[in-house]
């Protein structure tokens, strides 16, 4: 007869080795998917619940932050009439030079409803899928900055890389002097923009977006602002840390872009 | 059963919030600890299995690291030393949060700061956890 406690380093070791083998056949990318499929409405309830608690702890805040808005609201207001002006003049000249309308994206708005459970990747689960033609590669934004992209869907979930993540790599240019650099996600410490020519003129305080180059995101999204400056440890390049403009860390509404 | 229950409902809350607390880390060191190694070691297995699902990790790093603190605390305790009281629990708790971070380091190639909160708030809360999810689970599971 075999004794647990004699045997216990051939049976630890032989279920370790059953264990990822076999993980590695289940915990497939499309497994995992269609599980966080049927955990939605659980995961939906837990995150709703958190959310309330947030905002109601933060009742005061929000008063005061609503009292800014409104002021600003009348400003914007103000903004918004010259922008019809300019829109309509935009329109005629449009017109005038035959400029045909390219494809407007629509946005899917999209609530976050998990996170990864060891905090060590930067990846969210949102509750919008294939059902909502959400899309493998979509850019999802937040307020109105670069939020990350849509690299798992199943029929009504789907995973989205954030742009902290160690694994997200994509181009962006300086909006003020078009430099162009590859934009890498350090975690909590916001987004580095690598391969930055020496000679470069940015600064603290550069608008960063997107490039447009190979394919990751289209042109023009904002992603952040330079906080600050250095040479690479090589020599041949500058560096710059970008602090994104959305909060990752408080990332709660998300719009796909479709 | 009610143990796999509150490791379930746990994981959700720890998925949807941002806490500092690893709670399935937690509940295998505490499988390891009270139950034994090879408890330490399904239950670990369990927990892998349900992080796997949630995370984006390679798969197979979740289930090896979480059955593995939960094997090494119950050999820990069966064959070297443990003394059932606060200390010991937290300081199980600590060193076992500390393996399983280093090892995830280790794998990943990638490191957090931000983790030495994480182990830190666990550690101080494992005691009173371990309490709770005690008196609620029999010693057969």
């Amino acid at each position: 007869m075999i004794k647990p406690e004699k045997n216990l380093p051939i049976i630890v070791v032989l279920i370790f080795i059953a264990a990822i083998v076999l993980s590695s056949q289940i915990f497939s990318s499309e497994f995992r998917i269609k599980t966080l499929d049927i955990f939605r409405i659980p995961l939906r309830i837990i995150s709703g619940s958190v959310y309330t608690l947030r905002d109601m702890a933060s009742f005061k805040e929000k008063l005061m932050e609503n009292k800014l808005l409104r002021e600003n609201l009348a400003n914007l207001e103000k903004e918004l009439l010259n922008s019809k002006e300019a829109a309509l003049e935009n329109e005629r000249l449009r017109k005038l030079l035959d400029f045909k309308e390219s494809n407007k994206s629509k946005f899917v708005p999209a609530l976050v409803i998990a996170r990864d459970p060891s905090g060590l990747n930067d990846t969210v689960i949102i509750d919008r899928g294939k059902k909502d033609k959400i899309e493998k590669g979509m850019i999802v934004i937040s307020g109105s900055g670069l939020a990350g992209r849509v690299i798992e869907t199943g029929w009504r979930i789907s995973r989205v890389l954030l742009i902290t993540d160690y694994d997200s790599t994509f181009s962006g240019i300086a909006e003020r002097t078009r430099d162009e650099g590859a934009i890498s996600g350090n975690m909590r410490a916001g987004l580095i923009m690598k391969y930055l020519d020496l000679g470069c003129d940015v600064k603290k305080g550069d608008k960063i977006i997107t490039s447009g180059l190979y394919g990751v995101f289209e042109k023009g999204i904002l992603i952040g602002e330079v906080i600050s400056l250095e040479a690479d440890s090589t020599g041949l390049y500058m560096n710059a840390a970008v602090k994104p403009n959305v909060d990752i860390r408080k990332l709660e509404e998300v719009l796909v872009v479709r | 059963m009610i143990l796999f229950i509150w490791i379930i409902i746990l994981g959700f809350l720890q998925s949807a919030t941002q806490l500092s607390i690893n709670f399935l880390g937690l509940f295998a060191i505490f499988a390891g600890l009270k139950k034994g190694p090879l408890w330490g070691l399904f239950i670990g297995i369990f927990i892998g299995g349900f992080a796997e699902i949630l995370s984006s990790q390679v798969s197979g790093l979740n289930l090896t690291l979480y059955s593995g603190i939960g094997l090494v605390a119950g050999i820990i305790k069966q064959n070297i030393y443990y003394r059932e009281g606060v200390i010991m629990d937290f300081l199980f708790s600590f060193f076992g949060m500390l393996l399983f971070y280093l090892a995830y380091f280790a794998f990943t190639r990638t490191a957090q700061a931000g983790v030495l909160f994480t182990i830190i708030f666990s550690s101080i809360i494992s005691p009173l956890f371990f309490k709770l999810i005690d008196a609620d689970t029999p010693s057969e599971l």
